[in-house]
């Protein structure tokens, strides 16, 4: 199996693309079916992911295999000296994305199976979810930049195409428009980081970019000025893709789509693809300081702002989807901190458990009719018992509540934080701890406002929710059912209260699995490390390729003691985590009128937090309304001058006709003087030349 | 000038021609114009003839034969029309039948 993979490492991306053309093809006839082939894909690439990662952990001499760099498959673009070849380079870093990409997705296609079940366009959401596999296993096996390049754009299409997945819906179709339009501005960078990286190596190869660099000073010396701009365009990039401020704002929005979207893409991969650009393009940053100082600082303040704005939202999956921003945030403080195997192991254990919490709210969503606001549910414990505990697991990962995942990855990277030297590690580490309790507080406002307290159902629970589709295909109809959808609620609330809402096995079982990885990802990072190594297993599988990054940990250490410890760190937050849920236990369980007073007594801070900072609005103001106006102002320029000089052209004939009308009166005289005139005309001019 | 010149059959040509522009101009009469067309005929034909015996070729005079062979049948053919024309309005105004103008 071993072997096989490594022999045919371009099946893992290969499979899904296979799926996605048939299912896309053969959609309308598979119908219910639909979901089959892309299961059975992702079960492959999988298997294959998890094959490539022991052979790599074996090593070549106990029979696993080296890493692979550059396997060539064929030749994409040739032009002059400009080469792309489609080649995959499987290391420690391709195959820790893959695996957690894999899996997720399989696990995520299985619950989508059940829970969009009888949605009109099924077929259509599987070959989209397939068509994202693809592209996001491409962006991390590429050996180059322009594969990743492709990946890149690719897995924004896919996000695209899903989010905007109910099309019938206005608010998924602009906030589908507003997250390619907000991506476009990190691609921009992103393109012109590479076209730099082309002008000055000559070739987009990571292994050939990345040895120059090494190996060859005097190159550096003499491009300094250009090679300090080429991470600044990435880290644009990168920005973009994972929603970093003043990026960000697409995130929330995207929430628009269906929920196991939300859960695969939103959450669990594809916004980790900037962690993944920075951590593949390191050797690069590490030669400008500076840039590597900006990740950290607006990795720590994205962490912050979300975390802020998470407080005081009440829609269930606006909730998890400013989490999970606030957590990309630590990623990028950990990249910027020179611990970027922290900041790849916090993406792998907040993989599982992002994707948890996404699909169990998307199991209440589903039970609750589509209602998402916490306000309107209490008590869901008592009807979803199984869904609660799956919950409450993923919110004890987020919340860094000692011996679940996120506790050790999150703890990784405030201690890193910490031990940056300067100031500015002691302020990181300082920010890293307050967004630590916020997490941990909203974590927990979330789950006893929903979960526990005296059982309140919104009106709609039990029911399904109303399709946009039906909407779009049938509006009259579908007020009428509405009617009656309201008047059954009504009558079966006493029976809702007694029905089990879990939903079919297949939305619970993945979520067992993923449930199993929120509680034990994190011991990959703490066991398993050979002796004497520094973190668990997971560090040293990535320090072949993020090695510069430990190393640079390890001198840091060397020269400045450092200020805390692991160990020290880890008590530090759990104490943390402890008060934050400690509060949330306090004014969502116990008193939660004590939480309303608080409530009014910051009214204008809870609004402003409400409100997201005003960062919409101030883009609205800053770039939205400018271009408004703009718009109408080339629209009126178009329709009045451009269009107008094309009337004009178009009236000349209509006016000389208007004018050479009178002369055909149809009065046969006439003509015949005209025929004299013009003959004598003729003659008289002849005998003038003639002359 | 008891000889009979070129130019005298000249004139009298050129003034059948003038005779019958006149009349197509003034005359409203479709047979009354028609006839004037068949003089301004006459008058282009005694150029032809005139020039041909002027020049000594007698394919100028066999040109004026079939000439006229052709405006007897333009004639019946033209008289045809004008009658078809008569029996639609009852009038033969050239002025009534100005519909295809501009």
């Amino acid at each position: 199996m071993i072997q096989f993979a490594a022999q045919y490492p371009w099946l893992i991306p290969g499979l899904p693309l296979l799926a996605a053309l048939v299912i896309g093809s053969l959609g309308k006839w598979l119908k219910g079916w639909a979901h089959v082939p892309a299961i059975l894909a992702m079960l492959g690439s999988f298997a294959l992911s998890i094959a490539l990662l022991i052979g790599l952990n074996k090593g070549p001499d106990a029979g696993g295999i080296a890493p692979i760099i550059d396997f060539n498959l064929f030749e994409w673009i040739s032009a002059g000296n400009f080469h792309v070849p489609v080649a995959l380079t499987i290391d420690p870093l391709t195959a820790i994305y893959l695996s957690f990409i894999t899996g997720i997705s399989l696990l995520i296609f299985i619950y989508a199976s059940g829970y969009m079940k009888g949605d009109y366009g099924y077929w259509r959401f599987f070959a989209y979810l397939a068509l994202f596999v693809f592209f996001m296993t491409m962006l991390v096996m590429g050996s180059n930049f322009i594969l990743l390049y492709l990946g890149w754009e690719g897995v924004g299409l896919s996000s695209y195409l899903l989010i905007g997945y109910y099309y019938p819906r206005p608010s998924a179709v602009a906030a589908a428009k507003k997250a390619f339009i907000t991506n476009r501005v990190g691609d921009f960078g992103l393109a012109i980081g590479v076209f730099l990286i082309y002008t000055l190596f000559g070739n987009i190869t990571y292994s050939v970019v990345f040895h120059r660099v090494a190996v060859d000073h005097e190159f550096i010396t003499v491009h300094q000025a250009l090679l300090n701009w080429i991470p600044f365009c990435l880290m644009l990039g990168a920005f973009g893709k994972s929603a970093q401020f003043p990026l960000h704002v697409w995130l929330p929005d995207a929430m628009e789509g269906p929920t196991p979207v939300s859960a695969l893409i939103h959450a669990a991969t594809m916004v980790t693809a900037g962690i993944y650009l920075i951590a593949r393009t390191l050797p690069l940053f590490q030669l400008n300081p500076v840039s590597l100082e900006v990740v950290a600082i607006i990795g720590g303040f994205t962490a912050f702002l979300a975390a802020t704005i998470a407080l005081c939202q009440y829609d269930l999956k606006r909730i998890w989807a400013y989490s999970t921003l606030s957590q990309l945030g630590y990623m990028f403080l950990a990249l910027g901190v020179a611990a970027s195997t922290s900041a790849v192991f916090h993406v792998f254990t907040h993989a599982f458990f992002k994707a948890l919490l996404f699909l169990t709210a998307g199991s209440v969503m589903h039970a609750m009719g589509g209602e998402l606001d916490i306000r309107k549910m209490s008590g869901v414990a008592k009807v979803m018992p199984k869904t609660c505990v799956l919950m409450l697991i993923g919110c004890l990962a987020l919340a860094g509540f000692p011996g679940f995942a996120g506790f050790f990855s999150k703890d990784e990277i405030i201690a890193a934080a910490f031990n940056k030297p300067g100031i500015a590690g002691l302020l990181l580490g300082v920010l890293a701890l307050l967004v630590a309790l916020m997490t941990a507080y909203y974590t927990f406002r979330l789950f006893f406002r929903v979960f526990t307290g005296p059982l309140v159902l919104p009106a709609t629970a039990g029911h399904h929710e109303p399709s946009p589709f039906a909407l779009a295909e049938d509006h009259g109809h579908d007020e009428h059912a509405h009617d009656e959808h309201a008047d059954g609620a009504h009558g079966e609330h006493g029976a809702a209260e007694h029905k089990n809402l879990d939903g079919p096995i297949s939305m619970w079982g993945p979520l067992v699995i993923l449930a199993l990885g929120a509680i034990g990802a994190g011991y990959l990072g703490l066991f398993g490390a050979p002796e004497g190594a520094h973190g668990g297993w997971f560090h040293h599988f990535l320090s072949p390729v993020l090695g510069g990054g430990a190393e640079n940990h390890a001198e840091a250490a060397g020269e400045t003691a450092e200020r805390v410890s692991h160990t020290v760190m880890m008590g530090i937050s759990s104490v943390v985590a402890l008060i934050g849920i400690g509060i949330a236990w306090y004014f969502h369980k116990k008193n939660r009128h004590a939480a309303d007073i608080v409530a009014a007594n910051f009214r204008p801070l809870v609004t402003f937090l409400y409100n997201k900072w005003y960062i919409d609005e101030f883009y609205e103001a800053l770039f939205l309304r400018p271009l408004w106006v703009l718009g109408h102002l080339l629209n009126i320029i178009d329709r009045y001058v451009v269009d107008g000089l094309v009337f004009l052209v178009g009236f000349i004939p209509q006016m000389a006709g208007y004018l050479l009308k009178p002369t055909q009166r149809g009065i046969l005289q006439r003509y015949a003087v005209g025929m004299i005139a013009g003959a004598a005309a003729i003659v008289l001019g002849v005998l003038y030349l003639l002359k | 000038m008891s000889q009979i010149e070129l130019y005298h059959y000249l004139a009298v040509g050129a003034i059948l021609f003038g005779i019958g522009l006149v009349g197509f101009m003034t005359r409203r009469n479709l047979i009354m114009m028609f006839l004037c067309t068949e003089i301004m005929f006459q008058g282009v034909a005694l150029n032809l003839i005139a020039f041909s015996r002027f020049h000594m070729n007698p394919a100028g005079q066999s040109f004026v034969i079939f000439l006229l062979s052709i405006a007897a049948s333009e004639a019946a053919l033209a008289l045809g029309l004008v009658v078809l024309l008569f029996r639609r309005r009852e009038t033969l105004n050239a002025d009534e039948w100005s519909e295809m103008q501009g």
